[in-house]
């Protein structure tokens, strides 16, 4: 039982790979054909360009990355006790490198009631071979609003998110397995006038492991997709609820995006 | 390449596979080993133990319970509530044949894991002596109970000492503190299902003087207490309890369900009976999830009604019909025009959403959300056309508190039923009186 959230990140991270090597798997048996017409640019080569969001890469100072990116968390029916529907989210990210390695990122993820705004800086290094490491810190806010619907509601907290990625390239593809501690604090919330904050308030609001498969184009552009588990306490998962468990839950998480 | 990355995949997630995913876990409520000093002694008659009921410092153990917590009592029960960590401890009390008297049980904080055993006595010799000759010494600020707590089922050994300071505020019929759907939230550890006979008469162990409860309809119109509209993996254990509550017949819903802590799921009928012949519960909000669920659940009130009215034994109790949306006062209205014509006296009603509408549809109490807001105007205005207010669910105690003191209202829907009652007596006043109402 003490395992149960392990086995939960175990078989996400197992199922992300068996993905990952069948997109590798299919991007090899295209190879022919693309490389005979100029095909799918190598992780190499645009982690030297452009760079890629999520497979740590160091490209010059100034060039950019933009992504438009979905999430779904299928939270455990316990968190979502009465509720049966769970919004899609919306995942923006921005990076611009520094160059020597050194990235700004921007990130926001957003089902319009509740929204995470974050800033951060990272580090990348290329390994030997075909790996590839990083860490990075972001900082920023949670938010969350709802003025209908029964709810004249309001929630605020300052969240904070150190992350380390490690990255390994396939040629035209690159995995990448990002863990992040989910730190928060100071939590608000407001109902009508009255403001006040949660019982049981723990800095360490969770953590995630997401294996993320980038695979590149021949325009330079990144399409991707991945798969992992968020172990979070209730109040993050699903706040309007406001639940004053401490207990973590774990359940999975799939995300997908174009990276421009 | 691609081999061994899916071996790797497989690898990694294999052992993984093999188990379960599940992430909760439960604790175990903790018992004396040999059914402790209680199976010794004779146990303290019903009105004995409102000798114990009062607002105490805790001049030990804070650490546990706080500064200060609130003792009161129900059938068999002594309940010490506290704020903290949403604590309780639920107790006995029985005269040894050495004239001590033993107050023993568990403690527990239901959100978190922790819970152990309690064992304290009656300090003063002559308090003791006065409770085994089978009076009831009125508490005073000599009063105090002495003992120690313990970890799970380790034999207490850490210092407790209670130590009477006033008497508690009036609360019964005056202020309720309304469980939601039973004790506790399906995420707690109290070791009873939500909405199950077992976490009512819980509620009322840990601080509880009513209770809201779900109902919905089986196949065969029985009324049923069940919140989600299908069976779910959260809530109920079953191979074949799956799907749609109201496409189970009574019959199959008893042969395929167990509730979470395998409990039968009960019906309306059952519930409501066991709460007025086991419980000194003073009310019941059903919250009605379906039309088709008033007409049936209205009968079953009204019927209980015309018991109680012949059970001058039995203490006050209010059942009221909750009316959540538009389209279950549709059925409440005919439901009521129903029973009118068949001569039976409609139950109450409360209303949920919308406070111009409470009045006007005879309903005697107002049952907003707290999301949003405490409202004071409306809880004022209602007050003064005699319907009362119970705001649901407010868990988290700052809010409580907030809610205490700015609304000031009849009561509130919690699953944290020993930190609102203690709030009410540490920091509450008496809820103002609703103009003209008997509730």
């Amino acid at each position: 039982m003490l395992f149960g959230p392990a086995k939960c990140i175990g078989l996400a991270i197992g199922l992300a790979g068996v993905f990952a090597g069948s997109s590798a798997l299919a991007a090899e048996t295209a190879k022919p054909a693309a490389s005979a017409s100029g095909g799918e640019r190598s992780v190499e080569e645009l982690a030297k360009q452009r760079g890629f969001l999520y497979y740590p890469s160091a490209p010059p100072a100034g060039r950019m990355r933009f992504s438009l990116g979905a999430t779904y968390d299928a939270i455990d029916p316990a968190v979502m006790y009465g509720m049966s529907i769970r919004f899609p989210q919306l995942a923006l990210d921005f990076q611009d490198s520094l160059g020597k390695g050194f990235l700004f990122k921007a990130h926001i993820n957003t089902m319009l009631i509740t929204n995470e705004v974050l800033v951060g800086l990272g580090y990348n290094w290329a390994g030997p071979g075909p790996w590839s490491f990083g860490a990075a810190f972001n900082a920023g806010m949670f938010l969350g609003k709802l003025g209908g619907f029964g709810f004249d509601a309001l929630t605020i907290a300052a969240e904070y998110r150190p992350e380390l990625t490690v990255g390994y390239s396939l040629g035209d593809v690159a995995l990448s397995l990002r863990g992040s501690l989910i730190l928060m604090g100071p939590e608000r919330a407001r109902v009508g006038d009255l403001w006040a904050g949660f019982d049981n308030p723990n800095l360490f609001t969770g953590h995630s492991e997401i294996l993320y498969v980038e695979n590149t184009t021949r325009s330079g552009s990144v399409w991707y997709f991945g798969a992992g588990a968020m172990t979070t306490r209730a109040h993050y998962a699903f706040w309007v609820l406001f639940p004053d468990s401490p207990s973590l839950y774990t359940y999975p998480r799939l995300v997908a995006g174009y990276e421009y | 390449m691609n081999t061994k990355i899916l071996a790797l995949a497989l690898a990694i997630g294999a052992p993984f596979l093999l188990a379960d995913c599940e992430s909760a876990f439960e604790v175990e409520i903790p018992m004396f080993p040999d059914g402790g000093l209680l199976r010794s002694g004779i146990a303290l008659k019903r009105e004995q133990l409102m000798g114990f009921e009062g607002f105490f410092e805790v001049s030990k153990g804070s650490s546990l319970l706080g500064e200060t917590t609130s003792v009161r009592t129900s059938p068999g029960t002594i309940s010490v509530l506290t704020n903290k960590n949403a604590g309780f401890a639920v107790l006995g009390a029985a005269c040894l044949p050495d004239q001590r008297v033993v107050v023993e049980g568990y403690w527990q904080y239901p959100t978190r894991v922790d819970a152990g055993l309690v064992r304290l006595y009656v300090d003063s010799r002559e308090t003791a002596q006065a409770f085994c000759n089978g009076e009831t010494p009125t508490p005073d600020v000599n009063f105090s109970l002495t003992g120690s707590y313990g970890e799970s089922n380790d034999i207490p050994t850490k210092p407790l000492q209670l130590r009477f300071v006033k008497e508690l505020k009036p609360w019964r019929r005056t202020f309720y503190t309304v469980a939601h759907h039973g004790a506790c939230e399906s995420t707690d550890h109290c070791g009873v299902s939500p909405n199950s006979l077992e976490s009512i008469r819980l509620a009322e162990r840990i601080g509880s003087n009513a209770a809201e409860l779900d109902v919905r309809v089986t196949r065969d119109g029985v009324p049923i207490l069940f919140h989600d509209p299908t069976f779910s993996a959260s809530l109920v254990r079953g191979l074949f309890c799956n799907g749609a509550v109201n496409q189970l017949s009574l019959a199959e819903m008893r042969a395929s369900c167990m509730m979470r802590y395998g409990e039968q799921i009960p019906t309306l009928d059952a519930a409501l009976q066991m709460m007025v012949n086991e419980t000194e519960l003073e009310g019941v909000y059903l919250d009605e999830k379906t039309p088709e669920g008033v007409l049936p659940s209205a009968r079953l009130v009204a019927k209980l009604n015309e018991q109680l009215a012949n059970r001058p034994d039995r203490g006050p109790f209010t059942a009221v019909i909750g009316i959540p949306t538009d389209e279950v006062l549709d059925a409440w209205r005919s439901a009521k025009a129903t029973l009118l014509d068949e001569g039976i006296t409609p139950p109450d009603c409360l209303l949920e959403y919308d406070a111009d509408k409470v009045h006007a549809e005879g309903c005697i109490l107002w049952g907003p959300t707290w999301t949003e807001g405490p409202q004071p105007d409306n809880v004022q205005k209602l007050r003064d056309q005699g319907v009362g207010t119970i705001f649901w669910t407010i868990n988290e105690s700052e809010f409580i508190e907030g809610f205490l003191t700015i609304s000031k209202p009849k009561g509130i829907i919690t699953a944290r039923a020993s930190t609102l009652f203690h709030t009410y007596q540490l920091i509450g006043s008496v809820p103002p009186p609703v103009k003209g109402a008997n509730q």
